[in-house]
């Protein structure tokens, strides 16, 4: 169809884009207003933007798409005719929209319903913060500030002081490190890396942001290695518990954990974050 | 999982200013959240 009927098929691929981030309102308890005075569909489009931060690179296509998608509802004449080309890379886009939704959706969950804590006192899950991209470069004055407004009343020998924008700054730093071997595809990679979460062992926890399939990519303090892992933030983590990640080569969880059920999980004071 | 109905998540304050902003500005609306419904529109675009 996009090869035959490109007009027919760009539509159909926009709306599996809208609705992978239609979904992700509704699970948070929010919709795009119908009478919306810029227009549902670009609400909800600055919504998730709005949510992801740094992370939103990925839906930024969304944005041509939306328009492209205009003229092929309400065509004028002038309008240039959407084009096979353009329908590949709309459907490139839109899959990569659906993907990193459906890495998202866990992740908001898991937010939700249990929030940032410590996992059998063993890894640091932690909240988003709404300042990733003024933390990316600042210096050490503004970073000690950022972190003191982080956690104002936290009790810093209970919860640990582990803050998503100063330990993605430090894997981003860390990743530039030229020695530190990278594992199998991350060789040749570039990554955008976020961190979300800290091992006792000081081992990070990343996605990749430049992948639209937001791999998860752990650096390893103790091997000093870093490894990519094609899993959802759920599946990691249960793959943790379990220890069933094939060749995994980060925090053995498990063993931590002395196999004791049910596993403990410690949820951050919610006014500190 | 209950789908209680809150404004916004707790615990994920990433764009909390941006979306309250929207609110206001009748751009987005506030619901009960859906997991159901966000299973069901995943559904559809996959």
């Amino acid at each position: 169809m996009v090869d035959t009927h490109p007009t027919s098929a760009f539509p159909l691929i926009y709306d599996a884009a809208r609705k992978a981030l239609t979904a992700t309102l509704a699970k948070q308890g929010l919709r795009p207003h119908a009478r919306s005075e810029i227009g549902a569909h670009k609400a909800t489009q600055q919504a998730v933007q709005a949510r992801l931060g740094r992370a939103a690179g990925v839906v930024r296509p969304f944005g041509p798409m939306r328009l492209r998608r205009h003229d092929t509802e309400y065509p004028s004449l002038g309008d240039a005719p959407i084009t096979v080309g353009e329908t590949h890379q709309a459907l490139d886009d839109a899959m990569g929209i659906v993907e990193a939704m459906k890495k998202l959706l866990p992740r908001l969950d898991f937010m939700r319903d249990v929030g940032p804590g410590e996992l059998g006192d063993h890894l640091s899950i932690m909240a988003p913060t709404a300042d990733l991209e003024a933390m990316r470069d600042a210096d050490a004055e503004t970073l000690g500030n950022h972190l003191a407004s982080a956690a104002p009343t936290a009790d810093l020998g209970d919860v640990g002081v582990f803050d998503m924008a100063i330990e993605t700054r430090d894997a981003q730093h860390g990743w530039e490190i030229e020695t530190v071997p990278k594992v199998g595809r991350l060789a040749e990679a570039s990554p955008r890396l976020l961190c979300w979460a800290v091992s006792s062992d000081a081992n990070q926890y990343c996605w990749d942001l430049a992948d639209d399939s937001m791999p998860i990519i752990v650096f390893d303090r103790g091997f000093l290695e870093w490894t990519a892992y094609d899993l959802s933030f759920t599946d990691f983590v249960v793959g943790m518990i379990q220890d069933s990640i094939p060749d995994y080569a980060g925090d053995r969880i498990a063993s931590h954990l002395g196999w004791q059920m049910p596993v403990t999980y410690k949820v951050h004071k919610r006014d500190c974050w | 999982m209950t789908d209680q109905p809150e404004a916004l998540p707790g615990h994920w304050p990433q764009g909390d200013a941006e979306l309250e902003t929207m609110i206001d500005h009748g751009d987005l609306e506030r619901v009960a959240p859906s997991t159901e419904h966000a299973d069901l529109l995943m559904s559809h675009a996959d």
